[in-house]
């Protein structure tokens, strides 16, 4: 019973019996009314209900910051419902860009009631289960509720940056041309040496110089082989090294940073793979292509951190994920003791990049525009972000011993240009 | 139009009180007609949540002590009747701003569709209820029948199981 009804029947008994204590005819009569309203609300409840509903989404506009068209049928098979109110639940993380998600109407039998909305939303994935339905009388004294079955989901991929190559030097590749040295000659467009000239070189290829100075033999330039890789990326989606407050989580800036590395990969046609350790474990077994992109794009839409996430499950990592030897691109802002973890990549014959964001960068500058505490001026509040910068100088540093390669990534600055300069750095450095 | 509904019904039901208590000598009557006649006000600028359903009762309380004292119970029971269809009215339109049939749904981001023909329906049901209560009311008035004390308590019990079996059925 509804509190409306209810609200009813008790002003409709508190009337008769008091009628009846006083003997008033007229107490009586006045209780009519209610009476009546009552009757018409029983009488106009709806019978028999056979509705079914339907849903469609679409999801438009660029990654990151799409628009998710949501459109609800609901349909009467049955008899007319005097009253339907119908409600649709909207996702977090989304917003209510146009249209209505609850609507209040008469349905007559054999027609349908449409519910069309539009939501703006960040990078997530969304689904929907159930149409909430609440059919009732016109004064709603008799109402019932029930869920009807409509399932759709909806994936907002991270947005991305378009990188340039990426000036990787993987120890072991693939026998597949493709855009990274292989660190053996063949054809190529990077010089690698020079050898005796065997018959069939192609004489474009002669080296002058070298047969100037020796005459009577000659020599053929000889370039690096270019091949594809396996790459690894690892997503570190730990609570703990995450850093929220501003507009864009740090973790946000991982995500975008990850789907970005997987398309500029997968577009020099290497093999990528995924491992997210966040609020669960999601592997992505390594493949080529825009199937694979599709794939990756679609599993970092539902990443979200967890706070039980560890690394520990890197210390088993399966030969099947990532084949040993391939190349492995972690994503984390690195938290205190996670050196054994690269220790025991980097013993398994990984080679390893970091590409770091820097959450004392991040967390400074949040806390600079907020100016809450002014940095700077507050001595204890300086100090503890100095000692931050150290320790996190520190520990880079002791991964760079490691063999790990170490991008510092101050997420304000562009992550095309931090790469290179990281990479050609480490490049000339093992050139040296 | 919905409007000019729940405020005519605001009208007939405040002008019954007042004509059935203001003749009355001293302050008390004034005082009582105005009392409802702010709350009515209050409910029709921010419904609040229960304070409709306070005021309904209210006026039927003081309609029945008006009625005991056999005082205009023609007027009481046509303003009873419009209080009633006010109350409706206005829980109508409350509805149609906040959306959910309870409340339930509160703290969403929302927007509801209010619909016309739904409002029409319900603007009929309303009346129909309204007709149907003063018609019983009219024929209980002609019709006048001298029933025994102990016929009137049976008769007002089969009525509370009645009404119980069909509120169980339906409800």
């Amino acid at each position: 019973m509804s509190t409306k009804s209810l609200f009813i029947v008790l002003i409709l008994y508190s009337l008769v019996l008091s009628a009846l204590l006083s003997r008033s005819g007229n107490l009586l009569l006045l209780s009519l009314p209610f009476l009546a309203y009552l009757a018409v609300g029983v009488l106009r409840s709806p019978g028999p209900i056979r509705v079914s509903a339907r849903r469609a989404v679409n999801v438009s506009g660029p990654d990151g910051a799409a628009e998710i068209h949501v459109q609800v049928i609901l349909s009467n098979q049955g008899e007319a419902i005097p009253a339907v109110f119908l409600s649709e639940p909207v996702p977090p993380g989304t917003r209510l860009a146009s249209g209505v998600v609850e609507k209040r109407v008469g349905l007559p039998a054999g027609e349908a009631v449409e519910l069309d909305y539009t939501l703006r939303s960040n990078r997530g994935s969304y689904t929907w289960e159930a149409v909430h339905v609440c059919a009732s009388d016109p004064f709603e004294l008799v109402t019932r509720e029930w869920d009807i079955p409509a399932q759709a989901e909806a994936r907002v991929a991270p947005s991305r940056v378009r990188l340039r190559h990426i000036p990787l030097r993987p120890r072991s590749t693939h026998l597949s041309t493709g855009s990274l040295p292989a660190r053996r000659s063949g054809s190529g467009t990077e010089f690698w040496g020079v050898r005796e000239y065997h018959p069939g070189d192609s004489l474009r290829r002669l080296n002058a110089r070298l047969r100037a100075r020796h005459p009577g033999r000659l020599f053929t330039n000889e370039f690096e082989r270019e091949e594809i890789v396996t790459v690894g990326l690892i997503l570190d989606g730990r609570a703990l090294a995450d850093v929220a407050g501003r507009e864009i989580p740090l973790f946000e800036h991982a995500v975008r940073a990850a789907a970005s590395l997987a398309e500029a990969f997968l577009r020099e046609g290497n093999r990528v793979g995924l491992l997210v350790c966040g609020e669960s474990l999601i592997r992505l077994t390594p493949g080529y292509g825009k199937a694979q992109l599709h794939s990756i794009l679609c599993a970092l839409a539902r990443v979200r951190t967890g706070a039980g996430a560890s690394l520990e499950s890197l210390k088993y990592l399966p030969v099947r994920l990532f084949p040993s030897h391939s190349q492995l691109i972690m994503i984390s802002p690195l938290a205190p003791g996670d050196l054994p973890v690269y220790t025991r990549l980097r013993a398994e014959g990984y080679p390893v990049l970091l590409l770091s964001p820097d959450p004392v960068a991040y967390a400074t500058a949040y806390a600079v525009a907020s100016a809450v505490p002014p940095i700077g001026k507050d001595r204890v509040s300086a100090l503890a972000v100095r000692a931050a910068r150290l320790e996190r100088r520190l520990q880079l540093r002791q991964l760079a011993r490691l063999g790990v390669q170490v991008v510092d990534w101050p997420v304000d600055r562009p992550l095309d240009e931090r790469l290179r300069a990281a990479l050609m750095g480490i490049t000339a450095r093992m050139g040296r | 139009v919905r409007n000019l509904f729940c405020l005519s019904t605001l009208a007939v039901s405040v002008a019954c009180l007042a004509g059935a208590y203001l003749p009355q000598p001293g302050w008390a009557g004034p005082l009582v007609v105005s009392g409802v006649c702010l709350l009515q006000a209050a409910v029709w600028v921010r419904p609040f949540k229960g304070l409709a359903s306070v005021n309904l009762a209210l006026y039927t309380g003081l309609a029945g002590v008006r009625l005991l004292e056999d005082a205009a119970p023609l007027l009481l029971t046509i303003g009873t009747t419009a209080a009633l269809a006010y109350w409706e009215l206005i829980q109508f339109r409350h509805k149609q701003w906040t959306g959910s049939p309870a409340g339930e749904l509160a703290g969403r981001s929302r927007a509801v569709e209010a619909d016309p023909a739904l409002f029409r329906y319900h603007l009929q049901s309303v009346g129909l209820a309204a007709g149907l209560g003063l018609l019983l009311v009219g024929i209980g008035w002609v019709v006048r029948l001298p029933l025994p004390f102990g016929v009137v308590v049976g008769l007002v019990l089969v009525l509370f199981w009645g009404l119980n079996r069909a509120l169980r059925w339906f409800v």
